[in-house]
Parts: structure tokens; C-alpha cells; sequence
């Protein structure tokens, strides 16, 4: 084996030990849910005039249900179950931001900034999306960068209802998200592409 | 002159492509099953089949059989033997970059140290 080979497997090693702590069970019935979900909180909002963070948690906690049972339902025919090591790692970073996000959410809600709260969540879930895309297929990252965009121009920006910012992001892009994941066949893991062996 | 040492010392066991996939992918993480195993390496069944019979019986690979929703699932892990083999095949490989690298020295005047190629934690202490 001559040097070049030797370096050249190593770097092979070196990407197949980060190919392996890859989460790959991510569930387009899970993207689009949230989308729809998101959806009938723009819905009553408009239409019912619901309060406004009865709307949106309420959206939060039925999203994190169905993210939970279409991933179940995924690992489940996959045959593997729900809570694995890749899983935990990606929930993980995910929870810091997602904490930050409800701390956030009632502080400002106390002192009367709520119309603040539709950009903070974008950028919250941008920080945390691309947090988790060290541990998932490419798609992640390109969510998380989106909602970073999306958060600043909404904080930046003459504000707008909220059903309008969060129909048209957390709704609109959690659906095409859904729809182009349901799609593809296959997701693959964002820094590892297909390997010499 | 070169020193062949270093190319004696591969192990035969993990040197062959698809058996180091696995021990590379085996060494990231406490276990893999088989149906992740055979999506991240692109292998048959019966291939990957063979390569993980050769690494149990050579000890460096760990089964545990278990049912999932009453699906039957195989995992995969390193023992210690497996993991100790992996360590010292990438030492031998690093020392087969190092001594290349220090051939090529004696071509070209002096440049700028490569990078290392892996991960932290399997760069053999100095």
C-alpha cells in the first residue's frame, strides 16, 4: 500500500464513522402535517379570531404529536424503533433553540411584544434546524438556512398578521418540505456523499 | 531505504474494503443493525452476510438478536478485541502516510505539513 492509497483510505474511514451517526428516518407525512396543522391555526386565526397563543400552541403541541406518530410509524416499518441513538442526538440539538424559543415566547408575551414572536420562532427553528443538520440528510440544512432567511426578513420587515408569517413560512415551506422529502426515495446524508466502496 | 513494517502489521481481517466499512462505521457508534449497515454500504444481504460472519468469527464483531414489534432485528457492535484491531490498523496506516510523506521530504525542499486525516479521538497519542 503506498502512502497516497493509505491516505486515501483514511479519509474514507473518517467518512463513513460520520456517515454512521446520521438520522435518516425523517417522515415527509411529518413535514406536511406541520404544514397543514400550521394552516388551521392561520385559519382560525383569521376566521375565529382565536387568541393568539392558544392558536399557536395549540399548533405547536398537535405538530409535535404528529412529528412523534409519523416518525413511530416510519421506524416502525422500517423495523426499527423510535428512540435510537441518531434520534436522541438530533433531539438534542434541537432543544436548546427550541427552549430559547419558549422562554422567548413568554417573555415577550408578558410585556406585550407578541407581534415580535412569529420572526423569533423562525429564527429559533432556523438555528435549531440547522443544529440537527450536523445529524441529518441535506434537506435539514436547506429548512434551517430558509427559516433563518424568512425570521429576518419577517423582524426586519413592516410587520404583518401573523397568519400571514406563519401561514406563509412554517405552513407553506413545512408542506413543500413534506412534499419534496414524501418524494424523494431516498434522503442521503448531507456531508457524506456516495463513497468509493 | 523504506521501511515495510508498517505494511506487514495491516491486519488481514479488517484490510479488505468492505470489511473496513463496516469496522469504520462500527467504530462511530455503540451499534448498527443490519438493514443500516446495508443502506450505508450499498451491500447485498448475502455480501454483507459473509463480511460479518468473517468479523464475528475473527472476534471483532458482536450480534445481538432481538424482535422490534415482533420483527426480528440483528445489531451489530465492536468488542473490545474489534476496537483495539480497528485503533492499531489506523495507527499502521498513519505510520504508512508519515513514512511517506517523509520519503517524499528528501524530493522537494521544505513545505507545509499536512493536515491530519481523522477524527480526534483515533489520532495515536504522541
Amino acid at each position: 500500500m503506498s502512502g497516497k492509497e493509505a491516505e486515501q483510505t483514511l479519509s474514507v474511514i473518517r467518512t463513513l464513522m460520520e456517515r454512521s451517526t446520521c438520522y435518516t428516518n425523517l417522515s415527509g407525512h411529518a413535514g406536511i402535517a406541520a404544514g397543514l396543522l400550521t394552516l388551521v391555526g392561520c385559519g382560525l386565526r383569521i376566521w375565529l379570531r382565536t387568541p393568539f397563543l392558544t392558536t399557536w400552541m395549540g399548533v405547536l403541541i398537535t405538530t409535535v404529536g404528529a412529528v412523534i406518530f409519523f416518525t413511530a410509524r416510519l421506524a416502525q416499518a422500517n423495523g426499527e424503533p423510535l428512540w435510537t441513538r441518531q434520534a436522541r442526538t438530533v433531539v438534542m440539538a434541537l432543544l436548546p433553540a427550541f427552549g430559547a424559543a419558549l422562554l422567548l415566547t413568554l417573555v415577550l408575551f408578558r410585556v406585550g411584544q407578541q407581534a415580535l414572536l412569529p420572526g423569533l420562532w423562525m429564527l429559533l427553528w432556523g438555528v435549531g434546524a440547522l443544529a440537527m443538520s450536523f445529524f441529518t440528510p441535506r434537506v435539514i440544512s436547506m429548512l434551517g438556512a430558509t427559516f433563518l432567511a424568512a425570521g429576518t426578513l419577517v423582524l426586519l420587515a413592516p410587520p404583518v398578521h401573523d397568519a400571514l408569517s406563519m401561514g406563509l413560512t412554517f405552513g407553506a415551506i413545512h408542506l413543500a418540505y413534506g412534499i419534496v422529502l414524501t418524494c424523494a426515495r431516498q434522503a442521503t446524508c448531507a456531508a457524506h456523499p456516495a463513497l468509493p466502496l | 531505504m523504506l521501511d515495510v513494517t508498517p505494511f506487514e502489521k495491516l491486519d488481514k481481517v479488517i484490510h479488505e474494503r468492505g470489511r473496513l466499512a463496516i469496522m469504520s462505521l462500527l467504530a462511530a457508534t455503540d451499534s448498527l443493525t443490519f438493514k443500516e449497515l446495508k443502506e450505508h454500504l450499498g451491500m447485498t444481504d448475502g455480501n454483507l452476510s459473509v463480511h460479518m460472519r468473517t468479523l464475528e468469527e475473527g472476534g471483532y464483531v458482536l450480534v445481538t438478536k432481538s424482535f422490534v414489534n415482533r420483527k426480528p432485528r440483528t445489531e451489530y457492535s465492536l468488542t473490545p478485541d474489534g476496537r483495539q484491531a480497528f485503533q492499531e490498523y489506523i495507527q499502521t496506516l498513519e505510520e504508512i502516510v508519515k513514512q511517506s510523506q517523509q520519503a517524499e521530504a528528501h524530493f522537494r525542499p521544505a513545505g507545509r505539513e499536512r493536515a491530519t486525516l481523522l477524527p480526534p479521538s483515533l489520532v495515536p497519542a504522541k
